[in-house]
């Protein structure tokens, strides 16, 4: 796990803080969608899960979904997959951050490779280091 | 009113994670309980009664990363999928004012609730938000 | 004067909340600023028939009000429901307009 303890923070175009719960509504699904269109212009982005959204990338979660017992063959790619995949297409741009304190308070601190560790009074960091922010939801 | 020997489930809030959740969204759980019931009502309110559209455009797929990802939950397929399972699925027409186009609008097989005709609370076994 | 890109994605049936937003947009058109609102998510439903003061007050100042292609189709809501002067745009406009300098985010 990489926690990014010391080093010097990338700067970023935008950051997209999650702050909202998944399957409240689609707010996780904008943020792929904005992130993808982002990344897509070589725009730099950082990423950062706060309260629930830390579970998008649970190591625990695996490549996919459980079985849909009405289409028992059909796979799923799980959140934690789709930001693999996010990650290992936009290894320079991309920069994905998970709360820290979010994390260890749901027991979801083991996240997927290149998701980095960050604690929470690091938070104004990610706003300094980016030229513009958007807090989707609230915790 | 007579007793409908039915459970009565009433949705009003939609469209709750289409990523995170794909195939499992709240009518794939509806989809289960009306068949471990031998059928149940549903009353689709607010925003949720675009699930029962009979618009014929597909889904729209996401790109992530190189993935195209084409597996978003189909909330109107699985209400026509219901009826034709047998679970009653009504509409309240003050909401399906705001987004019917035509008469064609609404899935067959689907009821307008209305003040003259809604289900009645009194004849089902429960009533549960979800 | 700043130049602000406005996401509603709640939309009316989530509570008053984003009428408010949309009042906060045409403060901000009011005062000489300029001003971009994308409804999205089920914030779509803002940009439906006439029920919305907010929005109208905002389209007849002046603003740009666009609407997310992907949250409309997804809900079935077609364009010929949207009020004049809301425009259905792709996440591909939505995110040049934001790397766009001087263009401020704010997302409710």
């Amino acid at each position: 796990m990489d926690t990014a303890k010391s080093r010097e923070l990338p700067r970023a175009d935008v950051l997209i803080a999650i702050m909202g719960a998944p399957h409240t509504g689609d707010l996780v699904t904008s943020a792929f969608r904005l992130t993808q269109a982002l990344l897509e212009r070589g725009a730099s982005v950082h990423l950062w899960t706060c309260g629930n959204a830390t579970r998008l990338t649970q190591l625990s979660l695996g490549d996919d979904k459980p079985r849909n017992f009405v289409d028992w063959a059909r796979a799923y790619p799980t959140t934690a997959t789709l930001a693999t995949e996010l990650l290992s297409t936009f290894p320079t741009t991309l920069h994905w951050f998970a709360c820290r304190f979010c994390s260890q308070e749901r027991g979801a601190d083991a996240h997927v490779p290149g998701i980095k560790l960050r604690p929470p009074f690091k938070f104004t960091d990610h706003l300094e280091a980016t030229d513009k922010s958007f807090f989707l939801g609230v915790c | 009113m007579a007793d409908t020997g039915r459970r009565l489930l009433i949705i009003e809030r939609a469209y709750r994670g289409s990523v995170e959740t794909q195939f499992a969204d709240v009518l794939y759980f509806v989809r289960e309980l009306n068949r471990q019931q031998g059928g149940m009502d549903i009353l689709l309110r607010g925003l949720a009664v675009t699930f029962a559209a009979a618009h014929p455009a597909p889904v729209p797929a996401l790109r992530i990363a190189g993935r195209r990802l084409d597996t978003l939950p189909d909330p109107r397929e699985t209400i026509r999928t219901l009826v034709s399972e047998g679970a009653g699925v009504w509409a309240q027409d003050s909401a399906l004012a705001e987004f019917e186009t035509g008469p064609d609008w609404l899935q067959k097989g689907v009821r307008r609730a209305s003040d003259a005709t809604f289900p009645d609370w009194a004849g089902y076994l429960s009533v549960h938000f979800l | 004067m700043a130049e602000y890109l406005l996401v509603e994605s709640q939309g009316r049936y989530a509570g008053p909340g984003s009428q408010d937003f949309l009042g906060d947009a045409v403060r901000l058109v009011e005062s000489g600023h300029t001003v971009t609102v994308l409804l999205i998510e089920n914030g779509v439903t803002d940009g439906i028939g006439s029920v919305s003061d907010p929005l109208g007050r905002l389209i007849d100042a002046g603003a740009r009000v666009w609407v997310d292609g992907f949250s409309l189709e997804q809900r079935a809501v077609l364009a010929s429901r949207l009020r004049p002067g809301v425009r259905p745009v792709g996440m591909d406009e939505v995110a040049e307009h934001l790397l766009r300098p001087g263009v401020q985010g704010v997302w409710h």
